[in-house]
Protein backbone atom coordinates (compact mmCIF):
# COMPACT_ATOMS: atom_id res chain seq x y z
CA UNK A 1 0.00 0.00 0.00
CA UNK A 2 2.58 2.66 1.23
CA UNK A 3 4.81 1.95 -2.79
CA UNK A 4 1.35 2.30 -4.41
CA UNK A 5 0.97 5.54 -2.46
CA UNK A 6 4.32 6.59 -3.42
CA UNK A 7 3.94 6.18 -7.11
CA UNK A 8 0.10 7.64 -7.45
CA UNK A 9 1.33 10.85 -4.97
CA UNK A 10 3.17 13.81 -6.15
CA UNK A 11 2.81 17.20 -8.31
CA UNK A 12 1.97 16.30 -11.42
CA UNK A 13 -1.38 14.23 -12.42
CA UNK A 14 -1.04 11.48 -13.53
CA UNK A 15 -4.47 12.38 -15.59
CA UNK A 16 -2.51 13.73 -18.34
CA UNK A 17 -1.88 11.17 -20.68
CA UNK A 18 1.37 13.04 -21.71
CA UNK A 19 3.00 12.87 -18.58
CA UNK A 20 1.38 9.75 -16.77
CA UNK A 21 4.55 7.58 -18.28
CA UNK A 22 7.15 9.66 -17.52
CA UNK A 23 5.37 10.56 -13.49
CA UNK A 24 5.03 6.61 -13.37
CA UNK A 25 8.41 5.67 -14.11
CA UNK A 26 10.30 8.72 -12.14
CA UNK A 27 7.95 8.22 -9.30
CA UNK A 28 8.64 3.97 -9.38
CA UNK A 29 12.62 4.77 -9.31
CA UNK A 30 12.01 6.77 -6.59
CA UNK A 31 9.88 4.44 -4.50
CA UNK A 32 12.40 1.18 -5.37
CA UNK A 33 15.17 3.55 -3.91
CA UNK A 34 13.19 4.74 -0.76
CA UNK A 35 12.97 1.33 -0.26
CA UNK A 36 16.05 0.29 -0.89
CA UNK A 37 17.79 2.74 1.08
CA UNK A 38 15.45 2.12 4.09
CA UNK A 39 16.19 -1.82 3.57
CA UNK A 40 19.88 -1.22 3.31
CA UNK A 41 19.97 1.38 6.76
CA UNK A 42 17.56 -0.68 8.66
CA UNK A 43 19.25 -3.84 7.95
CA UNK A 44 22.59 -2.66 8.72
CA UNK A 45 21.42 -1.39 11.79
CA UNK A 46 20.53 -4.45 13.31
CA UNK A 47 23.26 -6.32 11.84
CA UNK A 48 26.02 -3.25 13.97
CA UNK A 49 23.67 -3.77 16.68
CA UNK A 50 23.89 -7.69 17.01
CA UNK A 51 27.50 -7.14 16.25
CA UNK A 52 28.84 -4.18 19.50
CA UNK A 53 26.14 -6.26 21.30
CA UNK A 54 24.69 -2.51 22.07
CA UNK A 55 20.78 -2.06 20.81
CA UNK A 56 21.99 1.81 20.68
CA UNK A 57 24.53 1.92 17.39
CA UNK A 58 23.33 2.44 13.98
CA UNK A 59 25.58 1.99 10.95
CA UNK A 60 27.64 5.33 11.41
CA UNK A 61 28.92 3.94 14.65
CA UNK A 62 31.63 2.36 11.83
CA UNK A 63 32.61 5.54 10.15
CA UNK A 64 30.78 4.45 6.92
CA UNK A 65 27.81 6.31 6.65
CA UNK A 66 29.91 10.03 7.12
CA UNK A 67 32.63 7.89 5.03
CA UNK A 68 29.70 7.38 2.00
CA UNK A 69 28.60 11.04 2.74
CA UNK A 70 32.24 12.74 2.24
CA UNK A 71 32.89 10.43 -0.74
CA UNK A 72 29.63 11.40 -2.68
CA UNK A 73 30.22 15.09 -1.65
CA UNK A 74 34.24 15.27 -2.87
CA UNK A 75 32.62 13.57 -6.38
CA UNK A 76 30.20 16.50 -6.19
CA UNK A 77 32.48 19.25 -6.06
CA UNK A 78 34.81 17.25 -8.43
CA UNK A 79 31.77 16.89 -11.23
CA UNK A 80 31.82 21.26 -11.03
CA UNK A 81 35.16 22.12 -10.70
CA UNK A 82 37.43 19.44 -12.16
CA UNK A 83 34.63 18.45 -15.32
CA UNK A 84 37.65 16.73 -17.25
CA UNK A 85 38.31 14.56 -13.94
CA UNK A 86 35.81 12.05 -14.40
CA UNK A 87 35.97 11.91 -18.27
CA UNK A 88 34.86 8.29 -18.71
CA UNK A 89 32.33 8.20 -16.28
CA UNK A 90 28.28 8.56 -16.56
CA UNK A 91 27.54 11.28 -13.50
CA UNK A 92 25.03 9.52 -12.36
CA UNK A 93 27.30 6.90 -11.50
CA UNK A 94 30.09 9.02 -10.45
CA UNK A 95 28.60 9.88 -6.93
CA UNK A 96 27.25 6.29 -6.04
CA UNK A 97 31.14 5.14 -6.93
CA UNK A 98 32.14 8.51 -4.78
CA UNK A 99 29.92 6.88 -1.89
CA UNK A 100 31.14 3.69 -2.23
CA UNK A 101 34.78 4.61 -2.39
CA UNK A 102 34.70 6.76 0.67
CA UNK A 103 32.90 4.03 2.93
CA UNK A 104 35.63 1.44 1.78
CA UNK A 105 37.79 4.03 2.90
CA UNK A 106 35.76 4.43 6.16
CA UNK A 107 36.14 0.32 7.21
CA UNK A 108 39.74 -0.43 5.35
CA UNK A 109 40.98 2.26 7.89
CA UNK A 110 38.29 0.47 10.36
CA UNK A 111 39.91 -2.72 9.72
CA UNK A 112 43.53 -2.34 9.65
CA UNK A 113 43.49 -0.54 13.09
CA UNK A 114 41.18 -3.19 14.72
CA UNK A 115 43.50 -5.93 12.91
CA UNK A 116 45.39 -6.60 16.03
CA UNK A 117 43.24 -4.76 18.51
CA UNK A 118 40.25 -7.07 18.78
CA UNK A 119 38.58 -4.90 21.45
CA UNK A 120 34.98 -3.48 20.77
CA UNK A 121 35.63 -0.46 22.38
CA UNK A 122 38.69 0.27 19.76
CA UNK A 123 36.55 -0.06 16.65
CA UNK A 124 33.89 2.09 18.78
CA UNK A 125 36.27 4.66 19.01
CA UNK A 126 37.96 4.49 15.65
CA UNK A 127 34.20 4.72 14.11
CA UNK A 128 33.27 7.66 15.86
CA UNK A 129 36.62 9.45 15.42
CA UNK A 130 36.21 8.90 11.45
CA UNK A 131 32.90 9.85 11.65
CA UNK A 132 34.09 13.01 13.16
CA UNK A 133 36.63 13.69 10.92
CA UNK A 134 34.74 12.94 7.90
CA UNK A 135 31.56 15.45 9.06
CA UNK A 136 34.37 17.74 9.67
CA UNK A 137 36.05 17.20 6.27
CA UNK A 138 32.38 17.42 4.43
CA UNK A 139 31.92 20.45 5.95
CA UNK A 140 35.01 21.96 4.63
CA UNK A 141 34.02 20.81 1.25
CA UNK A 142 30.62 22.21 1.68
CA UNK A 143 32.23 25.83 2.19
CA UNK A 144 34.10 25.61 -0.81
CA UNK A 145 30.90 24.35 -2.43
CA UNK A 146 29.62 28.03 -1.54
CA UNK A 147 30.98 29.49 -4.50
CA UNK A 148 28.80 28.04 -7.27
CA UNK A 149 25.27 28.60 -5.63
CA UNK A 150 24.43 25.07 -7.81
CA UNK A 151 27.12 23.34 -5.98
CA UNK A 152 25.99 24.60 -2.73
CA UNK A 153 22.76 23.83 -3.12
CA UNK A 154 23.59 19.73 -3.97
CA UNK A 155 26.17 19.63 -1.24
CA UNK A 156 23.05 20.66 1.38
CA UNK A 157 20.23 18.69 -0.43
CA UNK A 158 23.12 15.69 -0.29
CA UNK A 159 23.81 15.93 3.37
CA UNK A 160 20.12 16.40 4.19
CA UNK A 161 19.33 13.37 2.26
CA UNK A 162 16.69 13.35 -0.87
CA UNK A 163 15.54 11.17 -3.31
CA UNK A 164 14.83 13.14 -5.89
CA UNK A 165 15.82 13.11 -9.66
CA UNK A 166 16.85 9.41 -9.30
CA UNK A 167 18.41 7.89 -12.10
CA UNK A 168 17.94 4.09 -13.50
CA UNK A 169 21.57 3.65 -13.31
CA UNK A 170 21.92 4.57 -9.88
CA UNK A 171 19.34 1.33 -8.56
CA UNK A 172 20.84 -0.63 -11.23
CA UNK A 173 24.40 -0.35 -9.11
CA UNK A 174 22.88 0.27 -5.47
CA UNK A 175 20.61 -2.89 -5.94
CA UNK A 176 22.56 -5.72 -5.75
CA UNK A 177 24.49 -3.90 -3.13
CA UNK A 178 21.64 -4.11 -1.18
CA UNK A 179 20.48 -7.25 -1.91
CA UNK A 180 23.49 -9.48 -1.44
CA UNK A 181 24.36 -7.29 2.04
CA UNK A 182 20.62 -8.46 3.14
CA UNK A 183 21.40 -11.95 1.97
CA UNK A 184 24.81 -11.78 3.45
CA UNK A 185 23.25 -10.57 6.83
CA UNK A 186 20.38 -13.02 6.94
CA UNK A 187 23.48 -16.04 5.88
CA UNK A 188 25.89 -14.32 8.81
CA UNK A 189 22.56 -14.61 11.20
CA UNK A 190 23.84 -17.37 13.64
CA UNK A 191 27.51 -15.85 13.94
CA UNK A 192 25.23 -12.73 15.07
CA UNK A 193 23.07 -14.44 17.59
CA UNK A 194 26.19 -16.20 19.19
CA UNK A 195 27.71 -13.05 19.37
CA UNK A 196 24.93 -11.83 21.49
CA UNK A 197 26.14 -14.19 24.16
CA UNK A 198 29.58 -12.33 24.16
CA UNK A 199 32.89 -12.98 22.62
CA UNK A 200 34.35 -16.02 24.37
CA UNK A 201 31.03 -17.71 24.20
CA UNK A 202 30.58 -17.77 20.82
CA UNK A 203 34.14 -18.49 20.23
CA UNK A 204 34.02 -21.68 22.55
CA UNK A 205 30.50 -22.70 20.33
CA UNK A 206 32.79 -22.92 17.19
CA UNK A 207 32.45 -18.86 15.97
CA UNK A 208 35.73 -17.75 14.10
CA UNK A 209 34.79 -14.50 15.30
CA UNK A 210 37.79 -12.27 13.79
CA UNK A 211 36.75 -13.54 10.56
CA UNK A 212 32.73 -13.27 11.21
CA UNK A 213 33.17 -9.42 12.04
CA UNK A 214 35.22 -9.06 9.35
CA UNK A 215 32.43 -10.03 7.32
CA UNK A 216 29.91 -8.41 8.91
CA UNK A 217 31.68 -5.18 8.83
CA UNK A 218 32.30 -5.34 5.25
CA UNK A 219 29.08 -6.27 3.74
CA UNK A 220 27.47 -3.32 6.55
CA UNK A 221 30.02 -0.92 4.49
CA UNK A 222 28.77 -1.87 1.23
CA UNK A 223 24.78 -1.61 2.07
CA UNK A 224 25.55 1.92 3.69
CA UNK A 225 27.44 3.18 1.14
CA UNK A 226 24.89 1.69 -1.54
CA UNK A 227 21.87 3.67 0.81
CA UNK A 228 24.09 7.17 0.89
CA UNK A 229 24.14 6.68 -2.89
CA UNK A 230 20.41 6.80 -3.27
CA UNK A 231 19.32 8.82 -0.62
CA UNK A 232 22.06 10.90 1.02
CA UNK A 233 22.59 11.29 4.70
CA UNK A 234 19.12 9.83 5.97
CA UNK A 235 19.56 9.57 9.52
CA UNK A 236 17.68 7.04 12.65
CA UNK A 237 16.18 4.45 10.02
CA UNK A 238 19.00 2.12 11.11
CA UNK A 239 18.67 2.87 15.01
CA UNK A 240 15.20 2.77 15.40
CA UNK A 241 13.24 0.47 12.67
CA UNK A 242 15.69 -2.47 14.50
CA UNK A 243 14.47 -1.31 17.85
CA UNK A 244 10.33 -0.89 16.56
CA UNK A 245 10.73 -4.45 15.26
CA UNK A 246 11.98 -6.90 18.35
CA UNK A 247 9.06 -7.22 20.15
CA UNK A 248 7.29 -8.29 17.51
CA UNK A 249 9.60 -10.68 15.94
CA UNK A 250 12.28 -11.28 18.96
CA UNK A 251 15.93 -11.32 19.14
CA UNK A 252 17.17 -13.87 17.07
CA UNK A 253 18.50 -12.35 13.68
CA UNK A 254 17.34 -15.04 11.53
CA UNK A 255 13.82 -13.25 11.62
CA UNK A 256 15.41 -9.68 12.37
CA UNK A 257 17.55 -8.61 9.62
CA UNK A 258 14.41 -9.86 7.40
CA UNK A 259 11.17 -8.05 8.87
CA UNK A 260 13.85 -5.10 9.63
CA UNK A 261 14.71 -4.73 5.77
CA UNK A 262 10.95 -4.80 4.65
CA UNK A 263 9.75 -1.87 7.48
CA UNK A 264 12.67 0.11 7.20
CA UNK A 265 11.91 0.38 3.10
CA UNK A 266 8.21 1.03 4.06
CA UNK A 267 9.26 3.28 6.44
CA UNK A 268 11.23 5.41 4.00
CA UNK A 269 8.92 5.23 1.81
CA UNK A 270 6.49 6.34 3.70
CA UNK A 271 8.70 9.32 5.14
CA UNK A 272 9.29 10.07 1.06
CA UNK A 273 6.15 10.63 0.42
CA UNK A 274 5.48 12.81 3.63
CA UNK A 275 8.72 14.73 2.14
CA UNK A 276 6.50 15.73 -1.28
CA UNK A 277 3.42 15.46 0.12
CA UNK A 278 3.69 18.06 3.30
CA UNK A 279 2.49 22.00 2.03
CA UNK A 280 5.92 23.75 1.49
CA UNK A 281 7.41 25.92 -0.94
CA UNK A 282 10.22 23.46 -1.88
CA UNK A 283 10.35 19.31 -0.93
CA UNK A 284 11.19 18.64 2.60
CA UNK A 285 14.64 16.95 2.54
CA UNK A 286 13.68 13.34 3.90
CA UNK A 287 16.50 13.27 6.12
CA UNK A 288 14.32 15.82 7.78
CA UNK A 289 11.83 13.72 7.82
CA UNK A 290 13.05 10.87 9.55
CA UNK A 291 15.09 12.82 11.94
CA UNK A 292 11.69 14.65 13.58
CA UNK A 293 10.03 11.25 13.70
CA UNK A 294 12.66 9.17 14.93
CA UNK A 295 14.74 11.65 17.15
CA UNK A 296 10.90 11.30 20.02
CA UNK A 297 10.52 7.62 18.72
CA UNK A 298 13.53 6.63 19.39
CA UNK A 299 13.48 8.73 22.91
CA UNK A 300 10.23 6.97 23.71
CA UNK A 301 11.61 3.65 22.73
CA UNK A 302 14.46 4.41 25.24
CA UNK A 303 12.08 5.72 28.54
CA UNK A 304 10.38 2.23 28.22
CA UNK A 305 13.13 -0.07 27.75
CA UNK A 306 14.53 1.81 30.90
CA UNK A 307 11.48 1.88 32.33
CA UNK A 308 11.35 -2.24 31.47
CA UNK A 309 14.86 -2.76 33.15
CA UNK A 310 14.03 -0.70 36.36
CA UNK A 311 11.13 -2.70 36.96
CA UNK A 312 13.19 -5.96 35.81
CA UNK B 1 42.14 -45.11 25.15
CA UNK B 2 42.96 -41.52 24.59
CA UNK B 3 43.03 -39.26 27.02
CA UNK B 4 40.47 -36.81 27.21
CA UNK B 5 42.90 -33.87 27.90
CA UNK B 6 46.65 -33.56 27.81
CA UNK B 7 47.97 -30.07 29.19
CA UNK B 8 52.36 -30.24 28.52
CA UNK B 9 54.46 -27.67 30.10
CA UNK B 10 52.06 -25.22 29.31
CA UNK B 11 53.22 -21.67 30.15
CA UNK B 12 50.66 -18.03 29.50
CA UNK B 13 51.67 -14.48 29.98
CA UNK B 14 50.07 -11.62 29.95
CA UNK B 15 51.63 -8.49 28.89
CA UNK B 16 55.33 -9.38 30.65
CA UNK B 17 53.72 -10.68 33.11
CA UNK B 18 54.36 -15.07 33.11
CA UNK B 19 50.54 -15.89 35.13
CA UNK B 20 51.13 -20.12 34.34
CA UNK B 21 54.53 -21.70 34.42
CA UNK B 22 55.28 -25.42 33.06
CA UNK B 23 51.45 -26.80 34.13
CA UNK B 24 51.10 -30.02 32.95
CA UNK B 25 48.39 -32.73 34.03
CA UNK B 26 46.28 -34.81 31.84
CA UNK B 27 42.14 -35.70 32.45
CA UNK B 28 40.72 -39.07 31.73
CA UNK B 29 37.22 -39.87 30.48
CA UNK B 30 34.82 -40.55 33.63
CA UNK B 31 36.43 -38.25 36.09
CA UNK B 32 35.87 -35.24 37.41
CA UNK B 33 39.00 -32.64 38.15
CA UNK B 34 39.00 -29.76 40.18
CA UNK B 35 41.46 -27.10 39.97
CA UNK B 36 41.85 -25.29 43.31
CA UNK B 37 44.18 -22.59 44.68
CA UNK B 38 43.56 -19.11 46.31
CA UNK B 39 42.58 -16.33 44.21
CA UNK B 40 44.98 -15.24 41.80
CA UNK B 41 46.31 -18.42 41.31
CA UNK B 42 46.01 -18.92 37.79
CA UNK B 43 43.01 -21.52 37.70
CA UNK B 44 40.36 -19.39 35.43
CA UNK B 45 43.59 -18.75 33.25
CA UNK B 46 44.56 -22.44 33.01
CA UNK B 47 40.55 -23.11 32.14
CA UNK B 48 40.25 -20.34 29.57
CA UNK B 49 43.62 -21.22 27.99
CA UNK B 50 42.51 -25.29 27.93
CA UNK B 51 39.22 -23.33 26.27
CA UNK B 52 41.36 -22.28 23.56
CA UNK B 53 41.18 -17.89 24.10
CA UNK B 54 44.85 -17.74 25.67
CA UNK B 55 47.42 -17.61 23.61
CA UNK B 56 50.19 -20.51 25.22
CA UNK B 57 53.71 -22.46 25.23
CA UNK B 58 53.64 -26.36 25.80
CA UNK B 59 51.42 -28.60 24.05
CA UNK B 60 47.47 -28.78 24.88
CA UNK B 61 46.46 -32.02 23.25
CA UNK B 62 42.16 -32.58 23.08
CA UNK B 63 41.39 -36.03 22.49
CA UNK B 64 44.88 -36.44 21.20
CA UNK B 65 44.39 -33.59 18.75
CA UNK B 66 46.83 -30.16 19.28
CA UNK B 67 44.52 -27.57 20.15
CA UNK B 68 46.54 -25.06 18.32
CA UNK B 69 45.83 -26.47 15.23
CA UNK B 70 42.23 -26.72 15.86
CA UNK B 71 39.83 -24.28 14.42
CA UNK B 72 36.63 -22.91 16.90
CA UNK B 73 34.44 -24.99 14.43
CA UNK B 74 36.75 -28.02 14.86
CA UNK B 75 37.22 -27.63 18.69
CA UNK B 76 33.74 -26.61 19.69
CA UNK B 77 32.73 -30.51 19.17
CA UNK B 78 35.41 -31.55 21.22
CA UNK B 79 35.45 -29.38 24.27
CA UNK B 80 32.87 -27.43 26.04
CA UNK B 81 33.29 -24.66 27.80
CA UNK B 82 31.14 -23.23 30.84
CA UNK B 83 31.43 -19.55 32.04
CA UNK B 84 31.00 -18.60 35.25
CA UNK B 85 28.63 -15.69 34.12
CA UNK B 86 27.19 -15.97 30.53
CA UNK B 87 27.52 -12.78 28.84
CA UNK B 88 24.16 -13.39 27.04
CA UNK B 89 21.40 -10.63 28.38
CA UNK B 90 19.38 -11.16 24.90
CA UNK B 91 15.55 -12.30 25.82
CA UNK B 92 15.86 -15.28 23.66
CA UNK B 93 13.91 -18.21 24.59
CA UNK B 94 15.93 -20.90 27.06
CA UNK B 95 15.61 -23.14 23.97
CA UNK B 96 17.14 -21.18 21.44
CA UNK B 97 20.23 -20.74 23.74
CA UNK B 98 20.96 -24.54 23.67
CA UNK B 99 19.96 -24.70 20.44
CA UNK B 100 23.55 -22.34 20.08
CA UNK B 101 25.40 -25.36 21.12
CA UNK B 102 24.56 -27.08 17.90
CA UNK B 103 26.29 -24.49 15.34
CA UNK B 104 29.45 -25.76 15.36
CA UNK B 105 27.10 -28.54 12.98
CA UNK B 106 25.57 -26.10 10.93
CA UNK B 107 26.10 -24.01 7.79
CA UNK B 108 24.52 -21.61 6.13
CA UNK B 109 21.12 -20.89 6.21
CA UNK B 110 19.99 -24.44 7.12
CA UNK B 111 18.27 -24.76 10.26
CA UNK B 112 18.92 -27.64 13.05
CA UNK B 113 18.62 -30.99 11.74
CA UNK B 114 16.75 -33.49 13.56
CA UNK B 115 19.72 -35.25 14.89
CA UNK B 116 20.91 -31.47 15.94
CA UNK B 117 17.55 -30.93 17.75
CA UNK B 118 17.23 -34.59 19.68
CA UNK B 119 21.09 -33.31 21.04
CA UNK B 120 18.99 -30.15 22.20
CA UNK B 121 16.53 -32.63 23.42
CA UNK B 122 18.99 -34.78 25.40
CA UNK B 123 20.50 -31.31 27.30
CA UNK B 124 17.59 -30.52 28.24
CA UNK B 125 16.30 -33.12 30.07
CA UNK B 126 20.08 -33.89 31.76
CA UNK B 127 19.75 -30.24 33.34
CA UNK B 128 15.96 -30.68 33.71
CA UNK B 129 15.74 -27.25 32.17
CA UNK B 130 12.78 -29.06 29.42
CA UNK B 131 10.26 -26.95 31.45
CA UNK B 132 11.12 -23.76 31.15
CA UNK B 133 12.51 -24.14 27.20
CA UNK B 134 9.85 -21.70 25.94
CA UNK B 135 10.76 -18.95 27.90
CA UNK B 136 13.07 -15.81 27.37
CA UNK B 137 16.61 -16.30 28.74
CA UNK B 138 16.22 -12.87 30.67
CA UNK B 139 13.47 -13.82 32.73
CA UNK B 140 14.95 -16.94 34.46
CA UNK B 141 16.43 -17.08 37.74
CA UNK B 142 19.73 -17.02 38.28
CA UNK B 143 20.40 -20.83 39.21
CA UNK B 144 17.78 -21.42 35.85
CA UNK B 145 20.15 -19.57 33.92
CA UNK B 146 23.27 -21.18 34.74
CA UNK B 147 21.40 -24.30 33.52
CA UNK B 148 20.79 -23.30 30.62
CA UNK B 149 24.19 -22.66 29.78
CA UNK B 150 25.01 -25.87 30.85
CA UNK B 151 22.32 -27.37 28.86
CA UNK B 152 24.25 -25.13 25.68
CA UNK B 153 27.60 -26.99 26.21
CA UNK B 154 26.51 -30.26 26.89
CA UNK B 155 24.30 -30.14 23.47
CA UNK B 156 27.80 -29.75 21.83
CA UNK B 157 28.11 -33.12 22.53
CA UNK B 158 31.53 -32.86 23.74
CA UNK B 159 33.15 -35.62 26.02
CA UNK B 160 35.41 -33.02 27.69
CA UNK B 161 33.11 -30.30 29.96
CA UNK B 162 35.31 -27.64 31.24
CA UNK B 163 33.51 -25.11 33.86
CA UNK B 164 34.39 -22.18 35.52
CA UNK B 165 32.98 -21.96 39.26
CA UNK B 166 30.09 -23.50 38.04
CA UNK B 167 28.50 -23.68 41.72
CA UNK B 168 29.16 -19.57 42.29
CA UNK B 169 25.59 -18.01 43.62
CA UNK B 170 23.90 -21.11 43.53
CA UNK B 171 22.05 -22.27 46.73
CA UNK B 172 22.63 -25.41 48.48
CA UNK B 173 19.55 -27.42 47.11
CA UNK B 174 20.89 -25.56 43.21
CA UNK B 175 24.68 -26.76 43.93
CA UNK B 176 23.59 -30.35 44.81
CA UNK B 177 21.56 -30.81 41.58
CA UNK B 178 24.97 -29.10 39.57
CA UNK B 179 26.75 -31.95 40.88
CA UNK B 180 24.52 -35.11 40.43
CA UNK B 181 24.44 -33.79 36.94
CA UNK B 182 28.06 -33.58 37.31
CA UNK B 183 28.87 -37.15 38.15
CA UNK B 184 26.15 -38.69 36.31
CA UNK B 185 27.98 -36.94 32.92
CA UNK B 186 31.39 -38.93 34.30
CA UNK B 187 29.87 -41.90 34.98
CA UNK B 188 28.07 -41.97 31.18
CA UNK B 189 31.96 -40.98 30.19
CA UNK B 190 32.44 -37.77 29.70
CA UNK B 191 35.21 -35.73 31.23
CA UNK B 192 34.92 -32.56 33.98
CA UNK B 193 37.34 -30.08 34.64
CA UNK B 194 36.08 -27.60 36.77
CA UNK B 195 37.50 -24.45 39.08
CA UNK B 196 36.21 -24.45 42.28
CA UNK B 197 36.45 -22.18 45.22
CA UNK B 198 35.05 -24.27 47.94
CA UNK B 199 37.16 -26.86 49.30
CA UNK B 200 34.47 -29.09 50.81
CA UNK B 201 32.86 -29.21 47.45
CA UNK B 202 35.98 -30.46 45.56
CA UNK B 203 36.72 -32.75 48.19
CA UNK B 204 33.24 -34.02 48.57
CA UNK B 205 32.44 -34.35 44.71
CA UNK B 206 35.82 -34.45 42.55
CA UNK B 207 38.03 -37.25 41.92
CA UNK B 208 41.33 -35.55 41.68
CA UNK B 209 42.48 -32.02 42.26
CA UNK B 210 44.98 -29.89 40.78
CA UNK B 211 46.21 -27.32 43.33
CA UNK B 212 47.77 -24.09 41.86
CA UNK B 213 49.45 -21.69 43.51
CA UNK B 214 51.30 -18.33 41.65
CA UNK B 215 50.59 -19.19 38.36
CA UNK B 216 53.04 -23.16 39.04
CA UNK B 217 51.43 -26.35 39.78
CA UNK B 218 51.65 -27.56 43.79
CA UNK B 219 50.19 -30.69 43.77
CA UNK B 220 48.19 -33.37 41.69
CA UNK B 221 46.62 -36.32 42.77
CA UNK B 222 43.45 -37.75 44.44
CA UNK B 223 41.65 -35.10 46.18
CA UNK B 224 41.46 -36.29 49.68
CA UNK B 225 45.20 -35.88 49.19
CA UNK B 226 45.69 -32.57 47.65
CA UNK B 227 43.03 -31.15 50.24
CA UNK B 228 44.60 -31.96 53.54
CA UNK B 229 46.46 -29.71 55.96
CA UNK B 230 49.84 -30.27 55.18
CA UNK B 231 49.51 -29.43 51.41
CA UNK B 232 46.61 -26.43 51.60
CA UNK B 233 47.64 -25.03 54.52
CA UNK B 234 50.81 -23.41 53.71
CA UNK B 235 49.32 -22.54 50.33
CA UNK B 236 46.67 -21.04 51.89
CA UNK B 237 47.96 -20.17 54.73
CA UNK B 238 45.51 -21.92 57.05
CA UNK B 239 45.23 -24.71 59.38
CA UNK B 240 42.73 -27.41 58.29
CA UNK B 241 41.46 -29.78 60.95
CA UNK B 242 39.02 -31.96 60.42
CA UNK B 243 35.81 -33.50 62.43
CA UNK B 244 33.87 -36.11 61.18
CA UNK B 245 31.69 -33.49 59.47
CA UNK B 246 33.59 -32.07 57.16
CA UNK B 247 36.69 -29.55 58.16
CA UNK B 248 37.45 -26.43 59.19
CA UNK B 249 40.05 -23.49 58.38
CA UNK B 250 41.97 -21.93 60.67
CA UNK B 251 44.44 -18.88 60.25
CA UNK B 252 47.56 -20.51 60.41
CA UNK B 253 49.06 -17.72 63.16
CA UNK B 254 46.18 -18.59 65.65
CA UNK B 255 45.88 -22.58 65.12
Amino acid sequence: MALAAGVVVGHGSLADPGLRDTLLRLRAARVAAAFLTGAALACSGAVVQALFRNPLVDPSILGSTAGASLGGQAVLLALHFLPGWLPHLVPELAVPLGCLGGALVALFIVLAVTEHRQSMLIVLLTGFTLSSLFLSTGGFLLSLGQESWEVGRALVSFSLGGLGGIEVQQLLLAFPLIVAGILAARFWSGPLDLLLTGEDEARSLGLDVKEARRWCVVWVGFMTAAAVSLGGNIGFVGLIIPHAMRPFVGVLNRHVVVVVAIAGGTFVVLCDLLSRALPSRSEIPIGVITGLIGAPVFLLLLYRSGRELHRG
Amino acid sequence: MAKALDVREVQVERGKRRVLQQISFAVEYGELVALIGPNGAGKTTLLETIAGFHSFAGEILLQEKPLRLLSPRQRAPLIAYVPQISRLDAPMAAIDVVRQGRFCFRNGFGGLSPSDEAAVQRALVATDTARFADRPYTELSYGERRRVVLARALATEARLIVLDEPSSSLDIGQSLALFDTLRTLASQGHAVVLVLHHLGEALRFTDRALLLHQGRRVALGRTAEVVCDNVIGPVYGVKLLADGHGFHALPRAIS
